[in-house]
């Protein structure tokens, strides 16, 4: 009786009002979970009904299904969907949904944050859509090379729609990124030190950081693009000093890295079946750590594996192909532990284990024709060849897609709350991997034969009809496979008695509570003591229930959960999560409307969506907080801790540190694309360098002083209990944003080389953060005056003071990296 | 945090000298350093052998001190050894084109 009486307490602090308020304002993030990965499956059909038409097109010779610029839109929409419309929303779905039940924790660190990356998510996706069903869909290919994509030779707003909904995509990515980073930081069950977190968490841990890293050179390219087309800032234009090969250095900087990401959650996921469908332990937990660490650095070192044919030296070629090669390492590392775990226990064959059957066979034959790409010479023979389409497909469909399969029927009661009742998904299976096989093999020899990828047609006598139309029929059977499974899993939401708690006997934390789940996970928190906490207390969930664990009374109506140790697992802190609100998808809605402005050219507009922007990131932040201490609360099992509120790194903290490190790479990336057009574009060093006179640099530099000081002067203050005086910080970023408004007025036209370029948007990044950071100081004054900081409650001013010294720094390397080429001259 | 920093810093100081080896390589080619001697050496592939040598003695350093000086939980120390070894042939084995392969052709 009790776990009943405590459900219905929880429920109505943690629950979502139904119908439309509730699909509008709901933070929860089992809800905002499903609907990530309902959406990417849409997306994920949409896609496949792409791929169905261009095998259509290639199914015979000299085909007139579609022409050559519809057959350009379908190539394009297919990558691009799959990539960043699936594959990224798919896992980051399953992991916004799964996380936190597996870390033994009610919800994500950044609730909120979670439905704006959702609602971003949807409406960025959608303008694609639109552009799709308008016939103008991005055509330039999913990596859009200039100058292809560049204004001569696509004159249409189409590579806008993917430049710009791209993008906005890519922001969801990123705060999602964040959102995940800090949750399996900060917010795992008390007892949870790194060496005992669920193998998956630990490749989400590793995902998430490559996406902060790998992400914003992407964003940044994409910017340069929009802006190049926009405004005509040349940054790829060779005749006015860009370079387009500036464009594939940032595009896969962000492209192959991307591969790993979304693989490694499809293997995490492997990595937490596998021991359950072998009924026992996974072999190798350490080296299988140590190896996903090792693919999340190395796979960065790869992205010039894709431009081996684009003239550079031997030796950096040379380069890259040993990192190349060398990934391939750690991979099977993994694959390697998987087998020796199968081997050591007792496998059984269920609909789990069939897709990762089939995940092993097509992924290692990926995987291996991996390595041949990654050898220089046999690459300037496969390059751009249906080989290499073959092979990504092998790597993507076997790391990614039959893992997510697999995933589907291990985890499928967790959602359904049924057992698995039919054996149509065995029917499913075998067409997937047939037809997958019937697809995509033949097409390594096409390729090698010489068939380019992307091409529309060919001529019958060249000898590749067979291939092609064994392909095609392959693609469909590859359909109806997929057709099945989605018929199988839509039965058993109907068609299927209750399934008991724990269906798999898994030892992991999310199998601890009722199927489905309620909306605040567990009504008490655990104290976990190994790594699968339900085989090492088999009462562990009944005890849960009963509010045996930590906070396992509700209070004040507060969405309260625990904060630990980064390492240590020990625990910190409460948590007080904000409810339920419309703030994201107004907000969303307003980001998406400045992508809308900018997508129509309606450009004078744009400033109003960013001040509304900044109106409601203010307000999102001045809801949180409270004006009085609490001081250390009970927490249940004779234990007390403070609230976040009263702790020098609550999550906030955290998350600015995340957000700081994407920001920072966007800055390197740019740093970077300078460097590279001045040592390897043509047409340079400039005609003119800029010339803004020593006193606006000398001015800009002691600014930043001012304002790095100041805010610890600041913090200094409020420690002592004298309020948080930012007078000094105040006047350093008003003197910073002066000198660098004069250096913006003082500077070239930026439409005449793309080093006036380049200086314009270093300024313009500068000029951005300092703004960023003025706009927070003011907020902290205004905050302590309304009571709510203290010496206690000074995490605000520890963001804000973060923030601060990132303009400053951000600012400094700017202004040396325009001057000191300029005086040196 | 600086535990798990820690653990992983073997790889950042392979992607250190990743970065560091391919961003000297493409300055040099730009300066023509490949085309400057000092005595028989060339000086483009002279400073990249010397950068590469210094990451790689750096790193067996890093080796040595994790293995001696060991800190927090038994689980990050061994994680740290080990990604400080990974880091480390990692960088022989990326590095060794500096002796091997033409530098700017």
């Amino acid at each position: 009786m009790k776990a009943l009486r405590l459900h219905r307490a929880f429920e109505a602090i943690w629950g979502t009002p139904r119908g439309w308020r509730g699909t509008v304002c709901s933070v929860n993030h089992s809800t905002l979970g499903i609907r990530l990965m309902v959406t990417a499956f849409a997306f994920f059909l949409i896609g496949g009904v792409l791929a169905m038409l261009i095998r259509a097109q290639l199914a015979t010779p000299h085909s007139a299904f579609v022409g050559p610029e519809a057959y350009a839109q379908l190539f394009t929409m297919h990558g691009s969907i799959m990539m960043f419309l699936f594959a990224i929303p798919m896992f980051e779905g399953f992991a916004i949904y799964m996380l936190p039940k597996m870390l033994g924790t009610r919800d994500f660190a950044f609730p909120r944050l979670t439905a704006y990356g959702w609602w971003c998510y949807l409406f960025g996706g959608s303008m694609l859509l639109v552009a799709m069903l308008a016939g103008l869909a991005p055509d330039a290919g999913w990596f859009m090379y200039t100058p292809l994509s560049s204004k001569p030779y696509s004159p249409g707003i189409n590579s806008d729609f993917w430049l710009l909904g791209i993008t906005f995509v890519e922001i969801s990515a990123i705060v999602t990124a964040v959102d995940i980073v800090v949750t399996i930081l900060k917010m795992r069950a008390p007892g949870m030190s790194l060496d005992k977190m669920p193998l998956f968490a630990w490749y989400m841990l590793v995902t998430t950081m490559m996406m902060l890293v790998g992400f914003p050179p992407l964003i940044l390219g994409s910017i340069l693009l929009e802006l190049e087309r926009a405004f005509g800032w040349p940054f790829f234009d060779v005749t006015r000093g860009g370079d387009s090969l500036l464009w594939q250095h940032l595009f896969w900087l962000f492209g192959h890295p991307e591969v790993y990401i979304i693989f490694l959650p499809a293997a995490g996921a492997v990595s937490t079946i596998l021991p359950v469908m072998a009924r026992t332990a996974i072999l190798g937990y350490g080296w299988i750590v140590g190896a996903v660490i090792a693919l999340g650095f190395l796979s960065f070192g790869l992205w010039v594996h894709h431009m081996f044919t684009v003239g550079i030296p031997h030796m950096a070629l040379a380069f890259f192909s040993a990192a190349s090669t060398l990934v391939a390492i750690p991979t099977g590392v993994q694959i390697f532990a998987w087998l020796g775990t199968l081997w050591a226990g007792r496998p059984q064959m269920k609909m789990p284990m069939l897709y990762l059957i089939g995940f092993f066979i097509v992924f290692v034959m990926g995987g291996l024709t991996g390595v041949m790409v990654a050898v220089v010479p046999f690459d300037w023979q496969a390059h751009d060849s249906a080989f290499v389409t073959a092979h990504l497909h092998y790597v993507l469909f076997g790391g990614f897609v039959f893992p997510m399969l697999a995933a589907a029927y291990y985890w499928l009661a967790h959602f359904t709350g049924r057992q698995y009742q039919y054996r149509l998904g065995v029917s499913a299976f075998w067409l997937i991997l047939i037809g997958f096989n019937l697809t995509f093999l033949q097409m390594h020899i096409v390729g090698l034969l010489g068939q380019a990828r992307r091409i529309e047609t060919y001529p019958a006598e060249i000898g590749w009809t067979a291939y092609n139309l064994v392909s095609s029929i392959g693609g469909f059977i590859l359909a109806f496979g997929i057709g099945l499974f989605l018929i199988d899993i839509l039965l058993q939401f109907f068609h299927a008695p209750k399934s008991k708690r724990n269906p798999w006997s898994a030892g992991t934390l999310e199998w601890g509570m009722t199927m489905p789940p309620p909306s605040y996970n567990i009504a008490s928190i655990p104290h976990v003591e190994g790594r699968e906490p339900l085989h090492d207390r088999p009462d562990l969930a009944l005890s849960l229930a009963r509010g045996e664990g930590y906070l396992g009374e509700p209070r004040n109506g507060w969405r309260e959960t625990l904060a630990v140790g980064t390492s240590s697992g020990k625990l910190d802190h409460i948590v007080v999560l904000p409810g339920n609100t419309t703030l994201p998808i107004w907000t969303a809605a307003v980001t998406g409307s400045f992508f809308l402005l900018m997508l129509l050219k309606l450009y004078w507009l744009t400033p109003l969506p960013l001040l509304a922007l900044v109106a409601m990131a203010w307000r999102w932040a001045w809801l949180l907080g409270r004006k009085e201490d609490v001081g250390a609360l009970p927490i249940g099992h004779a234990q007390s801790a403070p609230t976040h509120a009263e702790v020098q790194d609550p999550p906030g903290w955290w998350g600015s540190i995340f957000l700081l490190t994407a920001d920072g790479t966007f800055f390197v990336s740019l740093l970077f694309g300078y460097a590279f057009l001045w040592t390897v574009a043509p047409a340079w060093p400039p005609p003119q360098l800029f010339d803004g006179g020593v006193l606006s640099l000398v001015t800009g530099v002691g600014a930043t002083a001012l304002a790095v000081i100041g805010a610890r002067v600041a913090s200094r203050r409020l420690q002592r209990g004298n309020g948080a005086g930012g007078g000094m910080v105040l006047i350093g970023l008003v003197l910073l944003i002066a000198a660098l408004s004069m250096a913006i007025l003082g500077a070239p036209s930026p439409t005449e080389h793309a080093y006036n370029a380049v200086v314009a948007v270093l300024l313009a990044y500068a000029v951005f953060h300092a703004a960023i950071a003025l706009l927070m100081q003011v907020f902290v004054v205004l905050r302590a005056r309304a009571g709510f900081l203290s010496a206690r409650r000074s995490a605000e001013l520890r963001i804000a003071q973060l923030w601060t010294d990132y303009a400053a720094g951000s600012a400094a390397i700017v202004l040396l990296a325009i001057y000191v080429p300029a005086l040196t001259a | 945090m600086m535990g798990l920093l820690r653990a992983i810093s073997g790889l950042i100081a392979w992607a250190v000298a990743f970065s560091a080896i391919y961003g000297l390589q493409g300055l040099g080619c730009a300066l023509g350093w490949d085309r400057v001697m000092i005595g028989p050496l060339q000086l483009g592939r002279t400073l990249l052998i010397v950068l590469w040598l210094a990451f790689v003695a750096v790193q067996a350093w890093m080796i040595w001190h994790f293995t001696h000086h060991p800190r927090g939980s038994v689980f990050l120390n061994r994680l740290t050894v080990a990604v400080a070894v990974v880091g480390w042939v990692a960088t022989i084995y990326t590095g060794v084109p500096v002796v091997l392969a033409s530098m700017c052709f």
